[in-house]
């Protein structure tokens, strides 16, 4: 935005007093602009950013080809071994088969539930805010802590199985925990019961920018309230779908507090995902090498499935 | 509005969701009832409400494990999140303002270099850091650990604040420069005040992101005196296991701080949240 | 095709406002209906409340011969065009306007036959693929319309449908509906707060002020005969000049004491009014439409008033003087209601000035008038054309 000077305005000077005046003058140009921030102000930010996130992915990245114990001062090269012997062991399978079912059911429910929750909000006008808020609280509890709340009601002898025993439905009880089959489901149950409220509260913003004009205008245009739903809300929320499937996808693969909260990654290896076995591998076998090769298909996988994602969802949003 | 015709049908509808909330509550009211019941209660009295309070449970898990108080670990937990959120504020203001108000490729490389660091998930670069880290003698210490989550979400406060400056009009920096103000205090004084509302996105998100963090702090701070309240909630039940009355009570302290904030500022948290979907 | 009745409908909000106050209203078959009003006097929930986007207080709602208050919009068989149009952004222009009809599942032969067939009649065959954001607000307006054409409809509602565009625009499209209407015969009620929309387009007009219905007619003897302070002010343009005056009775003639001058009124005034006989001796607002205020220099046959010019426009077939009068100005509540709906802050200097403030008028002048600013100006009243207004209940005096 730098200003051009008219001839008049230079001979006579401006008029002064207006702001920006002086910058039209010929000399002050050159002294101070916009442009002269100096671009040492952002230093500190992109050196910290620099370190602390593309050197050490780079680090990161060569150590998955290492078999480094974290210990030693030599990192010896292995290549490929790390991932060989994840392809080849069924229990580092399961971890990555683990995070794919949980994430892939998580985003699909959280999602579901949240546009549902949104929907039927959306709608109500009296005790909306606090229903937003009960509904938010979740989120913005510490997951670990909330987890053994989890562990508690999932017990063997928790409440869940109590209910279920009052309701004279004894076949439904099951050893949630301990019972590999179920395990997993009980990490769903709390992801989907914590985040909920974030999915919620991204559809109700992008609900809020669709004018109820719209909406009443299909209504005496004589469509029903599923017809409305599907061909003028839906296809409005794209840019909210995007943004709440990619990053609970992205999230849902990370997934790593619940996972130590409620099972430990037990019982026997039943609900181990790729994060806990990068902990695991790492700092607590010392295997950093091993972890990292871990950590680095994590994160494969995070950039493969929110690139499709996005350009997927993207290319529907362009459609509309 | 007008098109809610019979509000029986949505006096049903809020009656259902109200119904859901509840259960939504249901973890909450265990967590409240069975951290004040006296520990036979327990198994006597799984899920209805004590006999009696026994505030002895958070007088006991306030003792935390291995020294290091629940309190230690409230103020650790403060202490991180504070140094961090400050941080935050300053080197990514300043970033931020460079990178928006200046034209050229450079800064565009930049402000991409951010929005990349968003995406790039960073438990891989955890390992090196790490052991890099322990090496200089900054794992479990406080500087080391503000650092380390300054530099991991700076991009997310570079990404907020840029976009914020780019829509700022530069009419009061330049009166600022017209009347002699330098740079500097240009941006002290005129330009961050009305950064205000990304300041508070910033520092909220912020806050519930490093403060209900485990992966990092248990990586960075087990065993040191220094842990935070989610580490110590987990060695916490490591040590305590079955003692739910004991484990919830630590666990209300350890979420307390947070949903007390929440109460107060939850309309603009959860619009701190939500607010990406507008792009 | 049907008609629409509203009998003593009333809308009041959960906090108790009364957004419309006993409305009886009836609407022909095939007729164009004008609701017009200031921002805020409930022409548009009225409009609402008959398409069925709000709920009716009290009061019932016919259309056809079914009473509609408890049906849904989708049951009523009314379409509606709405301010902004409300085009569906994500859909074409053909999806837009075939809307409707795959909500009723018509099949695919059909739509695209009565699809086409009404794009064609409004001017829209070259951009059925279009998108809304790549139309201009004309095009826009017409999809609009179409979108409500289609579904053959009993009832027409418009909400303000040209207020979005520019005044050339708005003078075509005002032709266009009109004629739409008139070829279609479909009852139509159109909401509206310009009155030069709301005088040339209707069958009938009805002024709402507050919820409340002023007064409801032809729009020419709404123009003629108004029934209040504030139909008088707010139909016409320019206003009808309005002023104070006492009435009195001297030598049998009427006269109109003003402030500065008095009007003597021709013999035997108040023989055909006689309502007006009672107002002797009480202070009156008396109404004159500009062409009423003739230049006495060629038409000395009328009651004489002396005005100062304040300004003369010359508008090519005219010359509009404005003048201040000899007289005190009126500002009931009416007036300043006129006012404010166009020019807020000015409510409160005119209040302010209170009763000192002198009337001012607008008289429509040959274009060949000699006058000029600071001449005094001598005006002839067409008495006949005179109306007369209780200054208290703002009622015109008949």
């Amino acid at each position: 935005m730098s200003s051009s000077s008219s001839p008049v305005e230079d001979t006579l000077g401006g008029t002064a007093g207006r702001p920006g005046s002086r910058l039209r003058s010929p000399t002050f140009r050159r002294t101070r602009s916009l442009t002269g921030i100096p671009l040492l102000w952002a230093l500190p930010g992109v050196a910290l950013v620099v370190a602390f996130i593309y050197v050490a992915f780079g680090a990161g990245a060569w150590y998955a080809f290492t078999s480094w114990d974290g210990v030693s001062a030599s990192a010896p090269w292995v290549g490929l071994d790390n991932f060989k012997e994840i392809v080849n062991d069924p229990s580092a399978r399961d971890a990555l088969w683990h995070t794919l079912e949980l994430t892939a059911a998580f985003v699909i429910l959280v999602n579901v539930i949240g546009l549902s929750f949104a929907l039927a909000l959306n709608r109500t006008v009296k005790s909306r805010n606090w229903l937003r808020a009960a509904l938010f609280a979740p989120v913005i509890v510490s997951p670990i802590a909330v987890s053994y709340v989890w562990q508690y009601i999932f017990a063997f002898t928790g409440p869940l199985n109590s209910l279920f025993g009052t309701l004279g439905l004894s076949s439904w009880q099951h050893d949630w925990l301990g019972d590999p089959d179920w395990a997993i489901w009980t990490i769903l149950v709390l992801l989907v019961w914590q985040y909920a409220g974030l999915t919620m509260s991204f559809y109700l913003a992008g609900l809020q920018g669709i004018p109820e004009e719209l909406d009443e205008a299909a209504a005496v245009d004589g469509a029903s309230t599923a017809f409305r739903l599907r061909r003028v809300t839906l296809p409005l929320l794209a840019p909210a779908t995007t943004v709440s499937v990619a990053l609970t996808t992205i999230f849902g693969l990370r997934v790593f507090d619940q996972v130590v909260g409620l099972t430990e990654g037990g019982p026997g290896g039943a609900t181990e995902t790729l994060a806990t076995q990068v902990y695991k591998q790492g700092f607590v076998q010392g295997r950093f090498g091993y972890s990292a090769a871990f950590a680095l298909i994590l994160t494969a996988l995070v950039a493969i499935v929110s690139l499709t994602q996005i350009a997927v969802l993207r290319r529907r949003e362009a459609r509309l | 509005m007008g098109l809610f015709r019979y509000t029986i049908r949505t006096f049903g509808r809020e009656l259902a969701l109200i119904l859901i909330a509840a259960i939504w509550w249901v973890p909450f009211y265990f967590l409240i009832t069975v951290s004040l019941k006296p520990a036979d209660e327990l198994y006597t009295n799984p899920s209805g409400l004590p006999s009696h309070v026994e505030f002895s449970n958070f007088s006991s898990a306030w003792e935390g494990v291995g020294g290091v108080t629940l309190g230690d670990a409230l103020k650790s937990s403060a202490i991180i999140t504070a140094g961090s959120i400050a941080a935050l504020i300053v080197i990514g203001s300043l970033c931020a303002y460079a990178i928006a108000r200046r034209e050229g490729r450079i800064s565009t490389g930049l402000y991409a270099l951010f929005v990349f660091g968003i995406i790039i998930p960073f438990q891989l670069g955890l390992i090196p850091i790490y052991v890099t880290m322990r090496k200089v003698g900054l794992a479990g210490t406080y500087p080391g650990t503000i650092l380390l989550y300054t530099g991991l979400l700076m991009p997310l406060a570079v990404f907020l604040y840029t976009g914020f400056v780019r829509r700022l009009p530069r009419d009061y920096e330049e009166a600022a420069y017209v009347d002699g103000a330098s740079r500097l205090r240009t941006f002290i004084r005129v330009v961050f005040p009305l950064l205000r509302p990304v300041t508070a996105t910033v520092a909220m998100l912020a806050t519930v992101i490093i403060w209900n963090d485990f992966f990092i702090q248990v990586i960075f701070l087990s065993g040191s005196p220094r842990l935070t309240l989610p580490v110590a909630v987990y060695s916490f039940v490591g040590q305590y296991a079955s003692q739910w009355n004991l484990v919830f009570a630590a666990v209300i302290i350890t979420i307390l701080p947070l949903l007390a904030f929440y109460v107060f500022a939850q309309r603009q948290l959860i619009k701190g949240f939500s607010g990406g979907v507008k792009s | 095709m049907a008609s629409v009745a509203l009998k003593d409908v009333s809308k009041v909000y959960a906090d108790g406002t009364h957004a419309v106050h006993s409305l009886d209203l009836e609407i022909e078959d095939g007729e164009f209906v004008v609701l017009v009003g200031p921002s805020g006097c409930g022409k548009t929930t009225v409009l609402r409340m008959v398409g069925g986007l709000e709920e009716i207080s009290a009061g019932e709602l016919t259309i056809g011969d079914r009473v509609a208050n408890a049906l849904g919009p989708r049951e009523r068989d009314i379409a509606m065009v709405f301010q902004n149009y409300a085009l569906y952004p994500h859909m074409s222009v053909f999806e837009n306007i075939a809307f409707p009809l795959r909500a009723q599942r018509a099949n695919r032969a059909e739509v695209k036959q009565r699809v086409e067939s009404t794009a064609r009649l409004l001017g829209l065959e070259k951009h059925l693929r279009r998108k809304p954001r790549n139309l201009s607000g004309g095009q826009r307006q017409r999809v609009a319309m179409g979108r409500a054409l289609i579904r053959q409809p009993e009832v027409f509602l418009m909400d303000e449908p040209l207020s979005n565009l520019d005044a050339n625009l708005r003078s075509e499209m005002r032709g266009e509906i009109i004629k739409l209407q008139r070829e279609l015969g479909v009852t139509t009620i159109y909401v509206t707060h310009d009155q030069v929309e709301a005088m040339t387009m209707g069958n009938r007009i009805a002024v709402l002020r507050d919820g409340l219905l002023q007064q409801e007619g032809r729009p020419q003897d709404l123009y003629q005969e108004p029934d209040n302070l504030f139909v008088a002010r707010f139909i016409g343009s320019p206003p009808m000049n309005l002023f104070r005056a006492v009435l009195q009775v001297a030598d049998g003639k009427v006269v109109c004491r003003l402030h500065g001058d008095e009007l003597v009124l021709p013999e035997g005034y108040l023989d055909r009014r006689a309502a007006l006989g009672r107002y002797v001796g009480r202070e009156v607002a008396v109404g004159v439409r500009p062409e009423h205020l003739r230049d006495a220099r060629i038409a000395p046959e009328h009651p004489r008033l002396r005005g100062e010019a304040l300004l003369v426009e010359t508008l090519g077939a005219e010359r509009q003087v404005h003048l201040r009068l000899p007289a005190a100005a009126v500002l009931t509540q009416e007036v300043l209601d006129v006012v404010r709906d166009f020019d807020a802050p000015a409510v409160e200097e005119l209040r302010a000035a209170g009763d000192d403030r002198q009337a001012e008028a607008i008289a429509r002048f040959d274009a060949d008038a000699e006058a000029a600013v600071g001449d005094t100006v001598e005006l002839g009243l067409v008495a006949e054309k005179l109306r007369f207004f209780d200054l208290d209940s703002g009622a015109s005096i008949k």
